[in-house]
C-alpha cells in the first residue's frame, strides 16, 4: 500500500523547529528571516484560496508576520503553530475583505479555491477510473466551507482541533461540517451515479502533488 | 473501542484514527491496523478500495505560488517594520483624499555635495538596507513612478529615484537624483520628504519639482501648488530657523558656494498651478487628442494611444486637482477605454470599437 507523502508546500510537512523559534523569541531577527522563509509560501498557498488578489494577500501576510514578531513571547511553540498561522491569516483576509466591501455575495460569504486532479497511476480498474473522475467533478462543486474543511483535513492533514481553531468553530462543529461535506458529496453523487458506487467513492483523501 | 468490523468505507473516512494512520503513520497506529487486518480479512477489500481511491485524488497545485523574489521582498518589508527605529503607524492603506493644489518650488542645488552627515544614523542604515525600490530612468522620455500612498513622480530622463514599497514610519521619504515633478497625496500625519543628497524638501500635500543633478551646480525646487519647506539635511534639527517655506510660483535656489538658500519668484508659466490648471483641466466636450496634448504639455510626459482610433472622441470631465494618474484614469473612464502604467509609461487603449460623438 502506498503511503502518501505530503508535499513540502503544506504546513503539515514543516516541522516546528524549536531551536529556531527559541531564537526568534529571544529577538534574533536573522532567525526570524529564516522563519518567514519557511512559512511564507505555504501561507500564501492557503491564503490564495481565500483571496486571489495577490497584492492584498501579500499585505495581509506581511501584517501577520509583523504581528507574530510583536507577540512572539506569548505564542507557545509546538502544535499551536500550524493552525495559528492559518487561523490568523484567514481571519485577517476575511475581515479586510469585509471592510473593503470585497466580500462575495455567496452563501458562505467567501470563495475557497481548490481544484482536484486525478492521479491515474493509482487506478487498478476501469470502474475505479470512472469513479474517481466522478468524485473529482463532484468535489469541485461543493460549497466553500465544505471545500475548505476537506482541504484543511486532507491536504494540510490538520486535526479537528486545529481545524476548529482555524475556522473559528467548535470541535464538534468541525466534525459536523466534515460530515456535511460528505453528505453533500453523497447527494450530488446520487444525482449522477449508481447508489452502490457511492460507498466506495466516499473514500476521499486529498493528497498533495509531488 | 470502535466497531471497525462494522464500518463501511465512508465510516473509515471520517474516522480520525484511520485517517491519521493513512496520512501520518506512527508505529503505534501501524501495529494496531496490521493486527486488525489479520483479525478481519473480510473488511480488507473495503479498506483497500478506499485507500486506492484516496491515493488517486490530488489537489491541483496553484499556478501562482509566491516567488523567491516576493519572499525576499516580504522579508525586507517585515524587517523595516519591526526595526527598533521605525515608528509603526496604522495607516498603510491611506484612503484617497482630495488633492490640494500646491505651489511648485524648484530649488536647484549646486555642485559636488558634501556627504550628508546625517544626525539619524539608523535612518541611513535603513536606507542602505534592501528595503527600497529604485527606478532609474535611462531613457530619453519622462517616466511615471507611482507610490504606495497614491502619490506620484514624473521622473525626467537621466534621473533616479529610490523609494520604499510601502510608507511605514513617521514620514514618507524618497531619495532623488536628477529631476522629477511630484504630486503628493495629502497626509498630515506623514509628511512627504524628498531627499536629494544634502537637501530635504518636505511637503504635506502638494505638487512640485525637485531638480538635483549630481554634476550640476545648483539644486532647485519649484512649487506648483501648496506649500513646501526646504532645508539642508544636516540642519534637520535646527530646520525651523534655517528652512525656507515656499508658496506657489516661488522657487528656491541653493548654491554651494554661498551655502544659502535663496527664494525667488518663478517667471515662467506653470501649467499646473491652481488657477491655470482649473481652467485648463475643466473639460467640456473636448476632443481626446486635445486633452492628451494638454496633459503632455503640463507634465512633460508622453501618453501612448491610438490617435486615429480615439483622438476624435469627446469628453466632459473635471480633471483639475487630481494627480496625473487619476486624471488619466478619469479620461479613460469618460471615453470607455483602458489605461495602464507599465514601466513608467502611460498607455491608453480602447476595449470596444464604438465611437462616441
Amino acid at each position: 500500500m502506498r503511503l502518501p507523502t505530503p508535499s513540502t508546500n503544506t504546513l503539515h510537512s514543516i516541522q516546528t523547529d524549536t531551536a529556531l523559534w527559541n531564537a526568534v523569541v529571544a529577538g534574533d531577527e536573522l532567525s526570524y528571516t529564516k522563519f518567514i522563509q519557511r512559512y511564507a509560501k505555504p501561507l500564501f498557498n492557503y491564503g490564495y484560496r481565500l483571496c486571489v488578489d495577490r497584492d492584498f494577500l501579500k499585505d495581509c501576510i506581511q501584517d501577520l508576520f509583523v504581528d507574530i514578531w510583536n507577540r512572539r513571547e506569548n505564542i507557545v511553540v509546538g502544535e499551536q503553530f500550524k493552525w495559528y498561522l492559518f487561523k490568523s491569516l484567514r481571519n485577517s483576509i476575511l475581515r479586510e475583505q469585509a471592510k473593503l466591501g470585497r466580500q462575495q455575495p455567496l452563501p458562505d460569504g467567501y470563495h475557497f479555491l481548490v481544484e482536484f486532479d486525478v492521479e491515474h497511476r493509482q487506478i487498478v480498474s476501469e470502474m475505479e477510473q470512472e469513479l474517481i473522475i466522478k468524485v473529482k467533478q463532484t468535489l469541485d462543486h461543493l460549497p466553500a466551507r465544505q471545500k475548505e474543511i476537506l482541504y484543511l483535513r486532507y491536504f494540510e492533514s490538520l486535526s479537528f482541533i486545529d481545524i476548529s481553531q482555524i475556522m473559528g468553530i467548535s470541535k464538534q462543529s468541525s466534525h459536523n461540517l466534515l460530515q456535511k461535506a460528505y453528505q453533500s458529496f453523497r447527494e450530488k453523487w446520487e444525482l449522477v451515479g449508481e447508489p452502490s458506487v457511492a460507498f466506495i467513492s466516499l473514500a476521499i483523501f486529498f493528497i498533495a502533488d509531488n | 473501542m470502535k466497531r471497525y468490523e462494522l464500518f463501511d468505507v465512508d465510516d473509515f473516512i471520517t474516522d480520525e484514527y484511520f485517517i491519521d494512520w493513512v496520512l501520518n503513520p506512527q508505529p503505534a497506529h501501524h501495529a494496531f491496523w496490521e493486527d486488525w487486518k489479520q483479525k478481519h480479512p473480510d473488511q480488507l477489500s473495503k479498506l483497500n478500495s478506499a485507500i486506492r481511491v484516496i491515493n488517486a485524488l490530488a489537489v491541483r497545485p496553484l499556478q501562482a505560488e509566491l516567488t523567491t523574489e516576493e519572499t525576499d521582498e516580504l522579508i525586507s518589508q517585515v524587517s523595516a517594520r519591526i526595526a527598533p527605529d521605525t515608528v509603526q503607524k496604522n495607516s498603510f492603506l491611506i484612503s484617497k483624499k482630495l488633492w490640494m493644489a500646491a505651489a511648485i518650488v524648484l530649488i536647484t542645488m549646486g555642485g559636488i555635495w558634501f556627504y550628508h552627515k546625517s544626525n539619524d544614523v539608523s535612518n541611513h542604515q535603513a536606507f542602505t538596507a534592501n528595503i527600497f525600490k529604485e527606478f532609474n530612468n535611462t531613457s530619453t522620455k519622462s517616466k511615471i513612478v507611482r507610490f504606495a500612498d497614491g502619490s506620484l513622480a514624473v521622473l525626467k530622463p537621466k534621473s533616479k529615484i529610490k523609494y520604499p514599497r510601502r510608507f511605514t514610519g513617521s514620514t514618507r521619504t524618497v531619495h532623488l537624483e536628477g529631476e522629477a515633478f511630484f504630486e503628493i497625496q495629502k497626509n498630515h500625519n506623514q509628511p512627504f520628504l524628498v531627499i536629494s543628497q544634502d537637501m530635504v524638501t518636505q511637503v504635506v500635500g502638494t505638487s512640485f519639482t525637485v531638480k538635483a543633478f549630481g554634476n550640476e551646480t545648483e539644486f532647485k525646487v519649484i512649487v506648483n501648488t501648496g506649500k513646501v519647506k526646504v532645508y539642508r539635511k544636516t540642519e534637520a534639527q535646527k530646520q525651523l530657523e534655517k528652512s525656507i517655506m515656499l508658496i506657489p510660483h516661488q522657487q528656491a535656489v541653493y548654491s554651494k558656494a554661498i551655502k544659502v538658500i535663496k527664494r525667488d519668484t518663478v517667471q515662467t508659466k506653470l501649467l499646473l498651478a491652481t488657477e491655470i490648471a482649473n481652467q485648463s483641466f475643466t473639460l467640456n466636450k473636448v476632443k481626446l487628442n486635445e486633452v492628451i496634448a494638454k496633459l503632455e504639455e503640463a507634465y512633460h510626459v508622453q501618453i501612448n494611444y491610438d490617435k486615429a482610433q480615439l483622438g476624435e472622441l469627446t469628453l466632459t470631465a473635471q480633471l483639475a486637482d487630481l494627480p496625473l494618474d487619476q486624471k488619466v484614469e478619469l479620461v479613460c473612464k469618460a471615453i470607455n477605454a483602458n489605461c495602464n502604467f507599465s514601466n513608467g509609461e502611460i498607455y491608453i487603449s480602447s476595449h470596444h470599437n464604438q465611437i462616441n460623438k
